[in-house]
């Protein structure tokens, strides 16, 4: 038995060297926390990924240092075939690869990227915590049951980063600080119960813990190198030989203590911008590179369960700032939809100047169409059908402009010209019509040649039926008095024309009868 | 030895002549005297339709609108019969009280106004593969032949039909259309059926069709 509690390996690692009965200055292992389970997303390559549209044929590198000092921070890989790697001085590179495309590191937009990334990770949690500068952790035992279970859940959240074009490790655990130190293997590691999580700690090298270069220089002189060692030392002596906060953090990453994280709150908003790295004016590049902004946008949708009804998509350019708003008739969050309506709007739009920068504002959200609003759906508007209806309703307007896609309704009024207007598509209302009207209205009446004081086109017509006489109007100083005919040409058209009372000499023709 | 032949003969890529298909699904024109010379006793309920006509406005809609008036009244269940009855490119404005008058329910007309055949073709395709429509009734003056045929396929897999209007020179070519139509005005008006899927040419006066005479 030790002697005293100063000399003894303080953390109980495995229930071979614990034979001795628990000490109870140790917090128990199992102590009364609420069960977690923390995912990290470690986003190592952000700094270059934030230059989302760079050719993946082209060597590109992100630097950092200044002036003279300048180094790669990191490189894409066909800039590593050509033998550069992180911490080459610039020059040397150059030297290695005389086409090397090279961005300063861009911190801030490296910030903004990891936050609406968190935007978008909360579809899977409403407790997401940003670790900066590039690693989120999400809260994810409440969500296992939803998303169908650890592994199917671990596989949408990686498809997710890989549809936006990031790349991400991921690794679980039941503690937050434990995912973190997991993650930094980079092997995807996955540990759910806190009873095995010593043993798989153990076997990290220290440099998986984050702790400054100092510490984990001291630690290494005194031939502690992985987790496992740190464990086996006294615990009072670690804590004044390397500060109490070492202790505490592994303290935390074995559960012994809680950890506060702090939780992402989601702006009400999305709003996204995104640099290209070369400007463009092809249609076809600034969709896969606006993909990006819409991907997390559906994320970040998904995490309010809303819809965008009004996103506005912006191309910087060097004249300024050209928007281009996309109306839907219905709010959706569908990526992939959305991307096809821009892609049809873009064949028609005009951009002035080859674009630098391109930006996405979801506008204000809205309910998406089919949540639940009662017990009892209402039967109208709902299935399969209408959603694709009113779907088709946006892609066609996308094309052909907003005017081009109409519905019809009526409208209790006497004129022929006035008892029917142009409406939103599925708004109209389905009075009692007229009988006797033509199926074909134009939309201003033309006037007829006349020959022999008689009404022609493409031939004398013939009166078929009528007259009736529409008498109407005079409170709105569009008065109309005619007199409507049925006529017949001998091409077998039947059309409706009208004279007006007031100079019986003119004909109109206002309607075809199909 | 007979059955694999039947069987062969029996499938539905082989068309034999005189010989109507059993099991062509057809929506009744709701012309008497038209269903009778139609195979499968009326219009097909899935494919190409085209309505080859003289003039606009010589009886053209009213040889479809006993159909748009079966689309508008079908509400059985929520999948089925909620979808728009499309037109697109029309030369005129369908009026909307006339429609009403043919029961036709204007809640559910869905005008498309684009520029040139090109666009016509592409919106008619886009409202065929969509699942939102019920019937598709398009005006083109031409067509190429490629174009007639991808509309013909998306009818066909969608199981909706299209009809086309298209102006009488079109006859000089050929069509992948299941049914084909023309419609001569003037003294002596007729509805030729120039091509059906399964059944054989015939034509028959517009009196006989539209049972208030107006020639």
């Amino acid at each position: 038995m030790p002697s005293s509690p100063a000399s003894l390996p303080l953390f109980p690692t495995s229930p071979d060297t614990g034979k001795e009965p628990a000490r109870p200055e140790f917090p128990s292992p199992s102590a009364p926390f609420k069960k977690q389970l923390w995912l990290c997303l470690d986003f190592y390559r952000l700094p270059l990924e934030v230059f989302s549209d760079s050719d993946p044929g082209r060597a590109f590198a992100v630097l950092e240092g200044e002036g003279g000092g300048l180094r790669i921070c990191q490189c894409n890989e066909q800039a590593a075939r050509d033998g550069l790697h992180p911490e080459l001085p610039l020059n040397a590179a150059l030297a290695l690869s005389p086409a090397l495309e090279i961005r300063e590191r861009a911190p801030d937009r490296e910030a903004e990227a990891l936050n609406r990334l968190a935007a978008w990770a909360c579809q899977f949690t409403d407790m997401v915590s940003i670790d900066s500068p590039y690693r989120l952790l999400l809260e994810i035992h409440g969500s296992l049951k939803l998303f169908g279970g650890l592994a199917s859940l671990c596989r949408q959240a990686r498809l997710g980063v890989m549809e936006m074009g990031y790349t991400s490790a991921l690794a679980v655990a039941p503690t937050p600080r434990a995912a973190l130190w997991l993650s930094n293997t980079r092997r995807d590691d996955i540990v759910t119960e806190l009873a095995l999580l010593p043993d798989r700690l153990s076997e990290l090298p220290i440099v998986c813990t984050d702790w400054p270069q100092t510490i984990r220089e001291r630690l290494d002189a005194m031939g502690v190198l992985t987790i496992g060692d740190c464990l086996r030392l006294p615990r009072e002596g670690f804590a004044r030989r390397l500060g109490p906060k070492r202790l505490k953090d592994l303290d935390a990453a074995l559960g012994r203590c809680a950890e506060a994280r702090h939780r992402f709150v989601v702006p009400p908003v999305y709003h996204g911008e995104l640099e290209l790295l070369a400007e463009t004016l092809d249609h076809e590049r600034l969709c896969r590179a606006m993909a990006r902004l819409v991907e997390e946008m559906q994320g970040f949708l998904r995490g309010w369960q809303k819809g965008v009804q009004r996103p506005v998509f912006a191309f910087v350019h060097g004249d300024g700032t050209q928007r281009l708003a996309l109306g839907l008739a219905e709010p959706s969050a569908d990526a992939a939809f959305i991307l096809d309506l821009l892609a049809e709007r873009l064949e028609n739009y005009r951009l002035e100047q080859p674009v630098t920068d391109l930006a996405l504002d979801s506008g204000l959200l809205a309910d998406l169409p089919g949540s639940p609003r009662g017990l009892f759906a209402d039967t109208e508007g709902t299935g399969r059908d209408a959603v694709a209806g009113r779907r088709l309703v946006d892609r066609l307007r996308a094309r052909l402009g907003k005017e081009a896609v109409n519905g019809v309704c009526l409208l209790a009024e006497h004129r022929p010209e006035a008892a029917w207007r142009f409406v939103e598509p599925g708004a109209g209302c389905g009075q009692a019509g007229n009988p006797g009207r033509p199926f074909w209205i134009l939309q201003d009446p033309r006037e007829l040649s006349c020959r022999d004081g008689r009404p022609w086109l493409e031939g004398v017509l013939e009166i078929v039926e009528g007259p009736e006489r529409i008498e109407t109007g005079w409170w709105d100083g569009r008065d109309a008095a005619r007199d409507y005919y049925v006529a017949r040409n001998q091409t077998g058209v039947r059309v409706w024309i009208y004279q007006e009372r007031r100079s019986p000499e003119q004909w109109f023709l206002h309607g075809v009868f199909g | 030895m007979k059955q694999p032949l039947d069987e062969l003969l029996s499938h539905p890529r082989i068309w034999r002549g005189h010989h109507a298909p059993r099991d062509i699904q057809t929506w009744s024109s709701g012309h008497p005297s038209l269903d009778q010379v139609l195979p499968g006793g009326g219009w097909p309920r899935s494919g190409l339709i085209e309505i080859l006509v003289e003039h606009w406005g010589t009886g053209e809609l009213r040889l479809i609108v006993p159909l748009l008036k079966h689309f508008s009244r079908s509400e059985q269940g929520a999948a089925d019969g909620r979808g728009w009855i499309t037109w697109i490119g029309p030369p005129y404005v369908p009026y909307a009280p006339a429609l009403a008058d043919a029961e036709i329910d204007i809640a559910r007309i869905l005008l498309v106004h684009p520029q040139g055949d090109g666009e016509v073709l592409w919106a008619t395709e886009q409202a065929l593969r969509s699942a939102g429509c019920e019937v598709v009734l398009a005006w083109a003056e031409i067509a190429a032949d490629q174009h007639l045929r991808r509309l013909q396929l998306a009818a066909g897999e969608n199981g909706l039909p299209v009809i086309l209007f298209r102006p009488v020179r079109s006859l000089e070519t050929a069509s992948p259309a299941a049914l084909r139509l023309h419609l001569a005005a003037g003294e002596q008006a007729r509805l030729a059926i120039v091509k059906s899927r399964g059944g054989r040419p015939a034509s028959l006066p517009i009196r006989d069709l539209f049972s208030r005479i107006d020639a």
